[in-house]
């Protein structure tokens, strides 16, 4: 699944770990769903879109 | 993080230790079933083979989780909770996959290979399998 959580990142002037530590997550966490590695779980997923002011389907295309 | 020499060691002591402490533990549970070879042999071999497999496998399934557990609110939403699964997945498929294999080739020879290898070495391949795998999606797929 693609996304825009680099580019949204990147905006809003966050680190990896920085955004990692707002999410609760690891900064590996962080990495891998940039990379499309990592397919986030729904509620990780509604949590990044609240922390930057969006929807999911804005951040997350299939 | 910067990786260094330091704390490498840090990381890992506990679980070399302790994994060598149960390597020599299962050498000598080893003894018992090569009752005819010298038993310091038996215990130097089992344990020195089993030993890295051990020790990473103590070093992922319990400090790294311990770690990773104690740092992070949410553990089951990261990527490592991912990691963890599938390479537990892999190590029962793998498991069980040998298992089978070692019946369906001594069914078809003839011979009880089941009886020798026993569930150690089952225990010994999953852990392994499970080492390896969540070390492989760790760090190998970058």
């Amino acid at each position: 699944m693609e996304n825009r959580l680099a580019e949204l990142r990147a905006q809003h002037q966050l680190s990896q770990a920085a955004l990692a530590e707002l999410l609760g997550v690891s900064r590996q966490t962080v990495i891998s769903i940039e990379r499309g590695r990592f397919d986030p779980s729904l509620p990780l997923a509604f949590t990044i879109a609240r922390h930057f002011g969006t929807t999911i389907e804005d951040i997350f295309h299939p | 993080m910067r990786v260094t020499m330091r704390s490498i060691v840090q990381s890992w002591w506990r679980s070399a230790v302790l994994g060598l402490a149960l390597a020599l533990l299962f050498g000598a549970l080893m003894t018992s079933r090569n009752p005819d070879d010298p038993a310091s042999v038996v215990v130097v071999v089992a344990a020195f083979t089993t030993w890295p497999v051990v020790a990473v496998a103590l070093q992922v399934l319990w400090f790294d989780r311990a770690a990773t557990g104690r740092d992070i609110a949410q553990g089951e939403l990261g990527v490592e909770h991912a990691w963890f699964q599938e390479a537990g997945a892999t190590a029962f498929a793998t498991m069980i996959g040998g298992l089978l294999f070692l019946e369906g080739v001594g069914g078809a020879l003839n011979v009880s290979w089941m009886a020798p290898v026993g569930l150690a070495h089952a225990l010994v391949l999953g852990l392994g399998t499970f080492a390896g795998s969540y070390l492989w999606l760790r760090f190998g797929r970058r």
